[in-house]
């Protein structure tokens, strides 16, 4: 006698695929979702944003009176362009 | 002044024409009058449009054509008249003689006037030099094609003549007061002088083309007379008239006549020694063989060449003297270099 089937019943191997495939796009989203997050705290220059840092107010402090050192540009001579030859002919 | 390479009245115009019974279209056949006309004019473009394109390479290209092709083609001038006792005897003037009294001249110039008035000599005479050198070779290819016919053909010199006379009207209009890095001098000319000198050169050249499309037995010298005028044209309308900078358009005209010019004068070498090695010039013949192309080219490279470096140490040497004197000695090399061409291109040569 033959067992009676439940056709609407999902069989093991279809559910196993579904679960699968869920979990790949469970996944998928995930890293979709962090690699968003990574540029959202990216820094125009490329740099990593620290999070940490980014509302910490900057102390006001005033500059100190330090006089710039008087730096001297190095001694370059500019290169002269090399002399024409007298025209010939 | 007279006229290098003119033919009409001279024994290197008669040289060119190949034979008055058997008229051509060349002076000496398609590959030689081909490279003439198209690979120094390809040449004059490709330097030149470097030159133009890249300030840095300027300087390299001057160098290669004054060391390849301005110095050599000074030197391949004395093959004509240095080369053999009669040449020495007959042009003892042009070679000893000459050479002091032009520069005494170029020095009181320079002395009395300085170097504007030096260069702006120099740019002037050189386009005359170079457009007498067009005329020449222009008739040399009608005397070759029509041996028959009269000397003059009055449309092509207007051509001829027209265009390098537009461009200096062109130049002096603009004012550029600085030619090969020095002073030059700067005349007014109206810009409506300068429009008319075109119209009138563009309506020669307009005839001239049509002249050519239809042609007859009498009037049209043929293919390279034709190739060879529109050379010019092309040439002398991208250096005085295209190009803006007054040295960089320079340039291209001064290679493509030192080029053409060596070119030339091997052209008449040769034709004039075709017969062989004449005992009384054995050297020269010799050299002027159409086999001995490469020895021909070697020995104008390195006596340009030789003679210009130490013209060049010589007057350092002399360099605490008040007067520019490199540029004095070299300048006074290129106008005996005008003056001899002017007087040996028509010079006849009794005995011939």
């Amino acid at each position: 006698m033959a067992t009676p089937v439940d056709v609407n019943e999902p069989s093991p191997r279809r559910s196993e695929s579904r679960g699968i495939t869920t979990a790949a796009m469970l996944l998928l989203a995930a890293g979709v979702g962090l690699l968003g997050l990574e540029s959202c705290t990216q820094a125009p220059d490329g740099k990593t944003k620290d999070p940490a840092v980014k509302d910490v107010k900057v102390p006001d402090t005033k500059p100190t009176d330090t006089k710039p050192t008087d730096v001297k540009p190095p001694d370059v001579k500019p290169v002269e362009p090399e002399p024409m030859p007298p025209p010939a002919t | 002044m007279t006229s290098p390479l003119e033919p009409g009245r001279t024994h290197a115009a008669h040289a060119a024409a190949p034979s008055i019974s058997a008229p051509s279209p060349w002076l000496r056949g398609p590959v030689f009058d081909l490279s003439l006309i198209g690979g120094v004019l390809a040449l004059a473009l490709l330097l030149g449009g470097v030159a133009a394109a890249s300030p840095a390479l300027l300087l390299g290209v001057l160098y290669l054509d004054f060391w390849l092709l301005a110095y050599p083609h000074v030197a391949s001038t004395y093959t004509r008249i240095a080369f053999d006792r009669a040449g020495v005897r007959r042009h003892w003037f042009l070679l000893f003689g000459l050479p002091p009294l032009v520069f005494a001249a170029t020095a009181s110039l320079s002395w009395f006037g300085g170097v504007v008035v030096l260069n702006t000599l120099y740019f002037y005479w050189q386009t005359w030099h170079y457009t007498r050198q067009s005329h020449g070779i222009a008739r040399a290819y009608r005397r070759a094609a029509l041996p028959g016919a009269p000397g003059h053909d009055r449309l092509t010199e207007c051509v001829v003549f027209g265009f390098p006379t537009w461009g200096l009207l062109h130049r002096a209009h603009q004012q550029q007061g600085e030619f090969y890095a020095s002073p030059m001098l700067t005349f007014d000319i109206p810009g409506a002088l300068v429009l008319a000198a075109g119209l009138l050169s563009l309506g020669a050249l307009a005839l001239w083309i049509l002249r050519l499309l239809r042609p007859t037995r009498t009037t049209t010298p043929g293919t390279g007379h034709a190739l060879f005028v529109l050379s010019h044209v092309a040439i002398t309308t991208l250096s005085y008239l295209a190009i803006d900078d007054i040295t960089r358009g320079w340039l291209f005209i001064n290679i493509w006549h030192n080029a053409q010019y060596l070119l030339f004068v091997w052209a008449q070498n040769a034709r004039r020694f075709h017969g062989g090695i004449d005992p009384a010039r054995p050297f020269l013949s010799w050299l002027c063989q159409p086999g001995q192309r490469l020895h021909y080219a070697l020995v104008c490279l390195g006596l340009g060449g030789a003679f210009y470096f130490v013209l060049g140490h010589a007057a350092e040497q002399l360099a605490w003297m008040a007067l520019p004197l490199v540029l004095i000695c070299h300048q006074t090399v290129n106008f005996h270099h005008y003056i001899v061409d002017a007087v040996i291109w028509r010079s006849p040569r009794p005995g011939r």
